[in-house]
């Protein structure tokens, strides 16, 4: 292959493969070895199928961004009005919290696991790390370290490689529990298939993927090449989430709760997995709140006042205000969530999936924003695919308030 | 023959409400952009056939409008300081000249860019008030 065709080959995978790396997350990591540890290789298809969607929705953000040249929020405002705008983006910022919070214990469990220091401890000086580094404005080079450092995450994807390699035939049944749905009684695991869906959702990551496409004022003939790096993403994210799965139904205990158990789903990797997998965790926990910050400041500036490009949101006062509100409130929720539910470090997966339940329970609000502006584009769009997405974030809406119900005990 | 129709209703689901609506998006919006692409080839092919035809047709549309359309390439912002400057454009006949600041974005987005456009005149006619 010539030079430069492989350099652009690269150069579309680059961005999709590395975002999706860094956006292995402690919720992810958490829930969908609670999932691989407690139904084995049941459940996989619905990692995919979240994660499709999930993709299917960024395309749709693209395709609208390219289209309307402003961002969704901006739209937004315009057709249903402040006030639902106003509602609809406080239960974006919510989720955001509750993943910036579960994020924050995450990085406190494995401090004191590794450290002995005490989870209160590291919460607040994790917390207070995080907003040095936001407040430093310019830390695309700290970035940078972070995300190479949250590669180490893939040690997943080695594991299970490994194992796979050891036992060929595992590969017939994952292939086969993906392809395949398996036989389980879903109404009885709807809870936790609430919680892959949340574990998958990041709905910060919308928001990105639109406020991206405007800063780079990408044309509509771009749109085909920024989809083949969501494909790309979505491949290595799938493959990621269901590598978690797997070693974790292989090695984790069947009643893992605590994030040592996590942790001890890499022991193919000796005495390294402790060390790789915290590292991986501190680095994808920093970047994630670090993106949430950005998220929080960039929807509350235009909402405000008007669509801005990010690195022009960042130099603004909402940035350091988002900074210091995402930062206090995740705490403070983190320290509760904690005491709420009387728990040290053994009952993290419980507190994972609480967290996940509640993004799942708000991951349709970027959905129906996109999919609404996608029904309003006159051209270059696919009724077969307003069809679905509609489906989708009917679906998404339906699913959840049946969630609601059953969690509400009505 | 026995069907699960449970099994068959999950795989329908799955397969329509994942991969397929993602990779058919793709192919559509790639479909769409080839043709545009054709499409601005020809015409691009046209106006080189007929170029000099329709610029000359342009500029007697102009101006039978009493007006001419010429566009300014701005290669320093401080050759336009005269504009601002009463000494010298005092007394003097000098055309109005009208300079859109348009960004990137605008500028890509043909719907934004007529707009842009149209309301120069609607503009230029508040000025006009305020005097």
């Amino acid at each position: 292959m010539h030079v430069s065709k492989i350099r652009k080959f690269f150069g579309i995978l680059g961005p999709g493969l590395i975002s999706a790396v860094s956006g292995l997350e402690i919720t992810n990591i958490g829930a969908f070895s609670y999932i691989g540890a407690t139904y084995g290789y049941k459940l996989l298809w619905i990692i995919v199928f979240a994660s499709s969607i999930m993709a299917l929705l960024q395309q749709l953000a693209v395709h609208v961004s390219v289209y309307t040249r402003e961002g969704i929020v901006s739209e937004i405002k315009r057709i249903v009005g402040k006030k639902i705008t106003l509602a609809l983006l406080i239960l974006l910022i919510l989720a955001n919290i509750v993943t910036a919070e579960i994020n924050l214990i995450g990085v406190a469990f494995t401090l004191q696991l590794i450290l002995k220091i005490p989870w209160p401890l590291g919460l607040v000086s994790t917390s207070l790390i995080v907003l040095a580094i936001s407040l430093q404005k310019e830390y695309k080079y700290l970035e940078r370290v972070l995300t190479i450092m949250s590669l180490v995450l893939s040690a997943y994807i080695f594991v299970m490689i490994l194992y796979i390699i050891e036992n060929p035939g595992e590969i017939v049944k994952i292939a086969l529990s993906i392809t395949i749905p398996p036989k389980t009684p879903l109404k009885e695991l709807f809870i936790d298939i609430l919680a892959i869906f949340g574990a998958a959702a990041a709905p910060y990551a919308l928001i990105f993927q639109s406020s991206s496409v405007i800063m780079k004022g990408m044309k509509f003939e771009d749109v085909p090449e920024e989809f083949l790096d969501i494909f790309t993403g979505l491949i290595f994210a799938t493959f990621a989430s269901i590598s978690i799965a797997v070693v974790a139904a292989t090695y984790a205990p069947p009643n893992t709760s605590s994030i040592y158990e996590v942790i001890l789903a890499l022991r193919a990797l000796g005495p390294y997995a402790i060390i790789l997998f915290s590292v991986g965790v501190f680095a994808s926990s920093v970047l994630a709140i670090e993106a949430i910050i950005l998220c929080n400041a960039y929807i509350t500036y235009e909402y405000k006042y008007l669509t801005l490009s990010l690195r022009d949101v960042v130099k603004s006062k909402v940035y350091g205000f988002s900074a210091f509100l995402t930062i206090i409130f995740s705490s403070v929720t983190a320290l509760f969530h904690v005491l709420l539910r009387e728990c040290n470090e053994y009952g993290f997966i419980d507190m994972v999936k609480d967290s996940s339940i509640l993004i799942s329970f708000t991951s349709w609000v970027p959905a129906l924003m996109i999919v609404i502006l996608y029904w309003r584009m006159s051209e270059t769009t696919s009724s077969f695919v307003k069809i679905v997405s509609t489906l989708i974030v009917g679906g998404l809406i339906a699913v959840n308030v049946a969630g609601i119900v059953a969690l509400a005990g009505l | 023959m026995f069907i699960d129709v449970g099994l068959v209703l999950k795989v329908f689901i799955y397969i329509v409400g994942g991969f397929i609506p993602f990779l058919y998006n793709y192919y559509f919006v790639k479909k769409r952009v080839d043709k545009e692409s054709t499409e601005k080839i020809t015409k691009e092919s046209d106006k080189t056939l007929s170029g000099h035809d329709k610029l000359r047709s342009n500029k007697v549309t102009g101006e039978e409008e009493k007006r001419t359309i010429e566009p300014i390439t701005l290669s320093n912002t401080l050759s336009l300081h005269y504009l601002g400057d009463e000494r010298i454009t005092r007394n003097t006949a000098t055309p109005l000249y009208v300079l859109l600041v348009i960004d990137q974005n605008t500028m890509n987005n043909p719907e934004a860019l007529n707009k842009v456009i149209s309301d120069v005149p609607k503009i230029m006619g508040s000025f006009e008030n305020k005097k």
